[in-house]
């Protein structure tokens, strides 16, 4: 059931943006939208009436990284929180968000060098994940090109290798950039400043690059397909667009959904792209069909 | 892991000690640290968990009795300085006293 009082709201952030929820969430709170919860991404708001409030959004050390649950250790550091002042909102992981009206209160963890150190801890952890996925699947992707006798099943490798190259492209920026960022807060740190966190426009750039990467991969495959028609390997060409199709298909309506509130350019990009590969699709059955 | 041994107190951890040596739950530890200081230093409530964890480790502080309210998961935990905890603040209250006499002759000539 459609419910008007809920916004659901796609958000990719690094561990550098919590400043930027912050922001993020004042401003929503005063147009009336409150954080409600976060899944995998995916920001919920509810409407209630616009309030000025303060957000703080801290990595809190007790809690558990592989569950939103709340254990009892975590449950005394929100309630130590509670007392001065900062009510707990909701958490995704171990990334708790903590609200309150009162603007002379200090912020939760006053002392910038022990969030840099937790911030450095959960970001080592989730790159150090990722990595592993990126080694598991570049195994698997190398060891089908090596050997590719089962020629049917090789536009799914190319795809896969297409995706592990750009997957593994994008976690070396990745933690280059942390890096780069790390370094300037801990010199930050060391010469008595405040450590410069990213403000509210990174979110926008990020969003941008997610829907920019799906529909650099679109594109990617919808080049390959043209390349195995022009080679006359026409069941690869086909297999390939019918996976695009899928792929989009899953995508698009999600993207949809997502951003019911805010369709952005790079999702209008990738319906289009949709269209334009589901016409290719079945332009390209019936001279299969018919032989030429 | 590791147990990271205390070697020194920063600023606020100094505060909280001189706040311990009365038994205290959380938020007076803050209030406490706000008015000895002058407000001048501030501890939020999750730099003051983390010290407070980390005292605790060192066995510089030890909890006291609980102040139990409605709700289970809301009681206030009150803490105490240990007699380790009362040794290791009086060093780094001499050391503190050494660094203003040293620095007292420098400074008298300096104005």
């Amino acid at each position: 059931m459609k419910n008007e009082n809920v916004i659901k709201k796609f958000i990719s952030y690094e561990l550098t943006d919590l400043k930027a929820l912050e922001e993020n969430f004042t401003e929503m709170a005063a147009e009336g939208w409150y954080i409600r919860s976060i899944r995998s991404g995916i920001f919920e708001y509810e409407k209630k009436e616009p309030a000025k409030l303060r957000y703080c959004v801290e990595i809190v050390p007790t809690a558990d990284r592989n569950t939103n649950r709340i254990n009892q250790k975590t449950a005394e550091y929100i309630e130590l929180c509670r007392q001065s002042g900062w009510e707990f909102v909701c958490n995704s992981a171990e990334v708790y968000v903590f609200a309150s009206p009162d603007e002379s209160i200090p912020v939760i963890t006053t002392d910038g060098d022990e969030k840099l150190k937790l911030i450095k801890k959960s970001v080592r952890i989730r790159n150090a994940l990722l990595w592993l996925i990126a080694v598991l699947n570049g195994l698997s992707v190398s060891t089908h090109f090596l050997n590719y006798e089962n020629e049917r099943l090789m536009p799914f490798w190319i795809f896969a290798a297409v995706f592990w190259v750009s997957y593994a492209v994008i976690l070396i920026i990745r933690s280059i950039s942390f890096h780069r960022w790390y370094k300037n807060a801990v010199g930050n740190i060391d010469s008595g400043n405040q450590i410069e966190y990213n403000g509210k426009e990174v979110l926008k750039k990020r969003k941008k690059f997610f829907y920019g990467y799906l529909a650099f991969i679109c594109v990617l495959l919808i080049v390959m397909a043209v390349w195995c028609m022009m080679n006359g390997q026409t069941a690869f060409a086909i297999t390939l667009l019918v996976e695009i199709a899928v792929v989009t298909a899953v995508i698009v309506p999600l993207v949809i959904i997502l951003n019911k509130s805010d369709l952005s350019v790079a999702a209008m990009v990738i319906i289009t792209l949709t269209v334009v590969m589901l016409l290719i699709t079945v332009m390209v059955f019936p001279i299969l069909l018919l032989g030429i | 892991m590791p147990r990271e041994t205390l070697q020194s107190l920063t600023e606020p951890m100094y505060y909280v000690m001189l706040a311990l040596v009365k038994p205290m739950c959380g938020i007076e530890i803050m209030e406490k640290v706000g008015e000895l200081s002058g407000q001048r230093v501030v501890i939020g409530p999750g730099t003051l968990y983390t010290m407070l964890a980390k005292f605790e480790e060192n066995g510089l502080i030890t909890p006291a009795d609980t102040t139990q309210s409605a709700a289970p998961w809301a009681k206030r935990k009150n803490y105490i300085i240990t007699h380790k905890g009362k040794e290791f603040l009086t060093r780094e209250y001499e050391r503190l006293k050494r660094q203003i006499s040293d620095g007292e002759k420098i400074m008298e000539g300096l104005k």
